[in-house]
């Protein structure tokens, strides 16, 4: 209850007592037992929902949410290895692709040189570079 | 000049607590002139440990004020008020915590002769620590009236005033300083109050905070000291209602939230358990478990010999562990099963033999070839101790096995015995051959079969890391001592049990479950007596006396339904005459709870059921606790303030360790046995420091006995007599003939003078013997019951009337047992 509110239940209440004062007397024994219980029923409530709170709830709550962080943890753990594996797979066939790549390449040169035009080219090539290397030394 | 100033120690909370209130006196700016120690006795022992702290705190000596055990608040107060000799004086019950200058500022506002009482605010500290204050505008008598809290558990009363008017009040059960307040401001005193927080009242177990949370003690208290003061209550109508509805709106206040964060807790705790159960299915997803099983994801034990392969077994571990605690008892003439490893092992030169007892007659070491169920070759009373590790649950009738054993003790020796409760199947004698697993309360109902249940200790062993251990056949080795002796008695790997054939047992009424129940088979011409206790079961209850109310009145329409209730004098009279009408039943309650007047005479009364209730004399004028059930409250239903309990017991102390459940039970178990053979000086006065010694709650316990005034309104309702069951519940067939003679005597005359008419008695713990039933025949008793476990026969002697005790259980349970004991056909 805001306090605005109780205060107009207050005030509300003081002037039913004035205006029938006779009547509470009369019966203010038992008006008395009534609001005594309930007061002590809810200070118990209180109490024991408290109690309850602090030797339950509270550890509970606790409890559940490490054992939450913990399995969050692990499952992020779980899912960063996965990356980590699906990347290095990923890496491993992009490494497997340059290796067939570079084995195809070596492959051809291989076949090339190994050509008969490759041969019968051959002195052509050597004048060819022996040109080139003295207009490489004239240049000097 | 300052007035002098004296506090009083409240209470019998225990050392600890006393040299914490000590403490807080030392800090206080103003020391106290005189500190008391109310006492019943208890901390006469420990009074030079609390001056040696009061001298080392610079306070005065501690001067002890004896008060009577079971007196009222308002007495022990009076009795401490009388002791003083300062002008004010200060009550401090534990849990009230003092700011360091309270004593001066409440001494300071103590100005004028007039002032009957200083008081200040106050802070009231729940389970969470939140505090709530109380802070009243003057402590005046219309602000009294309306907030009784408005003074609180530490104030200072002037010694003048209190004399003046004639001290507490003993007539309200609780709120007695508040009645005083009233009093003392309606006859012209006045009220100092100083307006700063300097009082915290903690939710202590023994402090008045709890107490007024209990409404069936708290409502009547406010409600004899409205009608004590109903002119100054009525003068002040408005104020009254209007203090209290100014409470009941703050405290929903308080209420609202506090529902909301459970409720906030409760929607928390879901979403977190559905969280969980997700991660949980994403982690199986990925192929991952919630627990890493490593190991031992595995369907079959890692070595299928319980680890001998690996080590020592885990389980012999704890063998060991048992036997070197019971080491002191491996004496004499011993009997143990295949070998004599552990006899010689643990009782060396204490030993003076040891047969070795096997089934089998291919065993070389075995010296006795005979059957445990029925040993019959070997004499009775023969040994001093038997040794049965793992043996008995390979045997079909383990009880056969415990009478056996108890038959072949001799008295005073002690059987030790250990049994699985987690354990694999027996590799040796095979599924076929390994009957049993059992647990604590299942040893104790095993063994009860043959020995008083007093006479039983068991102990636990293991936890459930150990237990798995066990089962995958790892050993000891493979855990840290700290994991393998750790005890969990809701996972036990093993239990042991030690229980002594008693020299010579009183037939207590705790002896629960005795060997055999002795039934006469012709029901035409037999009785029954039926003996009761009361209604007010309970944790503390550990001999079973008492039975729900709802299947007590069941128990009670069946008998009105299918049997034929008599009075005692009437079944008496028939079985004398030979013509007992068929399944004729007595119905007695031993003990005089006072039950028997709010619940059980008005069952009685519906069903129109004759009773007799024997009743003990020792405390007519406002009932008391009886000490079996004190004992009870004291080891069962509250938080132990030790470890371990030395107890000095017939000239020798006495150690009991105190850290599990089973070591509670042991210790409660062997203290019950001593008690009840004790004189009554020596009982009470061992209680007594049991009682300082435990932190047990002070308010008045749930079960308590009638009252003088209590048993005459019993005895004017129809159906029902009172008859005698001695003066203090003594087992009297231990008692010399003197005290027998006073305890018979004074009972009868103690409730011919209230006056009731009594013409029978109850042994009590069914415990006589000749001189016991001369002295009740002299005295003018016209019969007496025992516990003997029979049905009334033809001609039976009136002074040793049978009856068969009502154990707690199912209505269905009382029925098939009341039936196997009359031969009535099944209803």
């Amino acid at each position: 209850m805001s306090w605005g509110r109780a205060d107009r239940h207050l005030k509300l209440f003081w002037r039913l007592i004035e205006k029938h004062e006779a009547s509470y007397r009369t019966h203010l024994l038992e008006l008395f037992q009534r609001r005594e219980l309930a007061i002590c029923d809810l200070r118990r409530q209180i109490h024991l929902l408290d109690e309850e709170y602090q030797t339950w709830f509270a550890p509970e709550l606790a409890r559940r949410r490490a054992e939450a962080v913990e399995l969050r943890r692990k499952l992020e753990e779980i899912r960063e290895q996965r990356r980590l594996r699906e990347h290095a797979d990923q890496l491993q066939r992009s490494l497997e692709g340059l290796q067939r790549a570079h084995e195809n390449a070596r492959n051809e040169i291989v076949a090339l040189r190994s050509s008969l035009s490759w041969r019968v080219t051959r002195p052509l090539r050597w004048i060819y570079e022996r040109i080139v290397g003295l207009k490489d030394a004239g240049d000097r | 000049m300052r007035a002098r100033l004296a506090v009083v120690l409240q209470g019998v909370p225990g050392l600890q607590s006393l040299v914490a209130r000590l403490e807080q006196l030392s800090r206080q700016s103003r020391r106290p002139d005189q500190i008391l120690l109310l006492d019943s006795g208890g901390l006469a022992g420990q009074l030079s440990r609390l001056r040696d702290t009061a001298a080392r705190f610079s306070l005065p000596a501690v001067e002890p004020v004896n008060a009577p055990l079971d007196a009222h608040p308002s007495v022990w107060r009076d009795i401490a008020m009388q002791s003083s000799e300062a002008e004010a004086v200060c009550f401090l019950e534990p849990g009230v915590l003092l700011r360091d200058r309270y004593f001066e500022r409440a001494l300071d506002a103590m100005t004028s002769k007039k002032i009957g009482f200083a008081t200040s605010w106050w802070e009231r500290v729940g389970p969470s620590g939140e505090p709530e204050r109380v802070a009243v505008e003057s402590c005046d008598l219309p602000a009294l009236l309306a907030r009784p809290d408005s003074v609180h558990r530490a104030t200072l009363f002037s010694r003048a005033a209190w004399k003046k008017i004639r001290g507490f009040d003993t007539s309200v059960a609780a709120a007695e300083d508040y009645e005083l307040c009233l009093r003392l401001l309606s006859e012209g005193w006045v009220g100092a109050l100083v307006s700063d927080v300097l009082v915290r009242q903690k939710a202590d177990r023994l402090s008045s905070y709890q107490r007024d949370l209990w409404r069936e003690r708290y409502v009547p208290a406010m409600t004899a000291i409205f009608n004590k003061h109903r002119d100054l209550f009525e003068q002040e109508t408005a104020s009254v209602l209007l203090g209290r509805e100014e409470t009941l709106i703050w405290l929903a206040d308080r209420y609202r939230p506090i529902v909301s964060r459970r409720e906030a807790a409760v929607k928390e705790l879901d979403a977190l358990k559905q969280e969980i159960a997700d991660l949980i299915r994403a982690l199986r997803e990925h192929g991952h478990d919630r627990v890493d099983w490593g190991d031992l994801r595995r369907t079959k034990p890692i070595s299928p010999e319980w680890g001998y392969d690996r080590g020592k077994p885990i389980d012999r571990h704890y063998i060991e562990a048992f036997l070197e605690d019971n080491a002191r008892d491996v004496r004499g003439r011993v009997l143990e099963i295949q070998e004599d490893d552990y006899s010689r092992r643990f009782g060396g030169g204490e030993v003076e033999s040891v047969d070795v007892l096997d089934a089998c007659a291919t065993n070389p070491r075995a010296n006795v070839i005979a059957d445990l169920r029925q040993a019959s070759a070997l004499p009775g009373e023969t040994y001093d101790c038997i040794i049965l590790t793992q043996t008995i649950h390979v045997i079909d009738d383990m009880e056969a096995v415990a009478r056996e054993c108890y038959r072949l003790l001799k008295p005073g020796g002690k059987l030790l015995v250990t049994l699985p409760c987690l354990s694999r199947v027996c590799l040796e004698y095979g599924p076929d051959g390994d009957y049993w697993r059992v647990t604590e309360a299942g040893a104790k109902q095993l063994f009860s079969a043959a020995f008083p249940p007093y006479a039983i200790a068991t102990r636990v062993y293991g936890n459930v890391l150990a237990g798995t251990a066990f089962t995958y056949g790892l050993c000891c080795d493979e855990l840290t001592p700290g994991e393998l002796d750790e005890t969990d008695p809701y996972n036990p790997t093993l239990i042991g049990v030690s229980a002594i054939k008693p020299a010579d047992v009183p037939k207590s009424k705790s002896a629960a479950r005795r060997p055999a129940v002795q039934v006469e088979t012709n029901s035409a011409t037999h009785g029954i007596i039926l003996a009761y206790h009361g209604v007010t079961p309970g944790p503390d209850d550990p001999h079973g006396l008492f039975i729900e109310p709802k299947v007590f009145a069941q128990q009670m329409a069946h008998l009105r339904a299918h049997y034929r209730p008599m009075s005692l004098p009437a079944i008496l009279a028939a079985a004398q005459k030979r013509s007992l009408p068929p399944r004729a039943v007595a119905v007695t309650f031993d003990d005089g709870y006072r039950d028997a007047l709010t619940t059980i005479s008005p069952i009685l009364v519906r069903n129109k059921i004759p009773a007799t209730f024997f009743v003990t004399t020792s405390s007519l004028a406002q009932g008391s606790e009886h000490w079996w059930d004190l004992l009870a409250r004291i080891f069962f239903s509250t938080d132990l303030p030790a470890r371990e309990l030395a107890v000095e017991l017939g000239g020798e102390t006495r150690r009991f360790p105190l850290s599990t459940r089973a070591e509670i039970g042991s210790a409660y178990w062997a203290l019950h046995g001593f008690l009840v053979r004790s004189p009554l000086a020596e009982r009470s006065e061992i209680l007594r420091r049991l009682v300082a010694w435990s932190d047990i709650d002070s308010t008045p316990p749930l079960r308590q006995s009638m009252t003088g005034k209590e048993m005459k309104m019993l005895a004017a309702r129809p159906g029902h007599t009172i008859g005698a069951h001695s003066v203090h519940h003594l087992a009297l067939g231990h008692q010399t003939d003197e005290t027998q003679q006073q305890e018979v005597m004074e009972c009868k005359a103690a409730l011919e003078r209230l006056p009731v008419s009594v013409v029978a008695f109850a042994y009590p713990y069914g415990d006589f013997n000749d001189e016991t039933v001369r002295l009740v025949r002299t005295a003018g008793f016209h019969m007496a019951v025992t516990c003997e476990e029979r049905t009334v026969s033809p001609h039976p002697d009136p002074y040793r009337l049978p009856r068969l005790e009502v154990k707690p259980g199912s209505i269905s349970d009382f029925k098939s047992w009341l039936r196997e004991r009359s031969n009535k056909p099944s209803d």
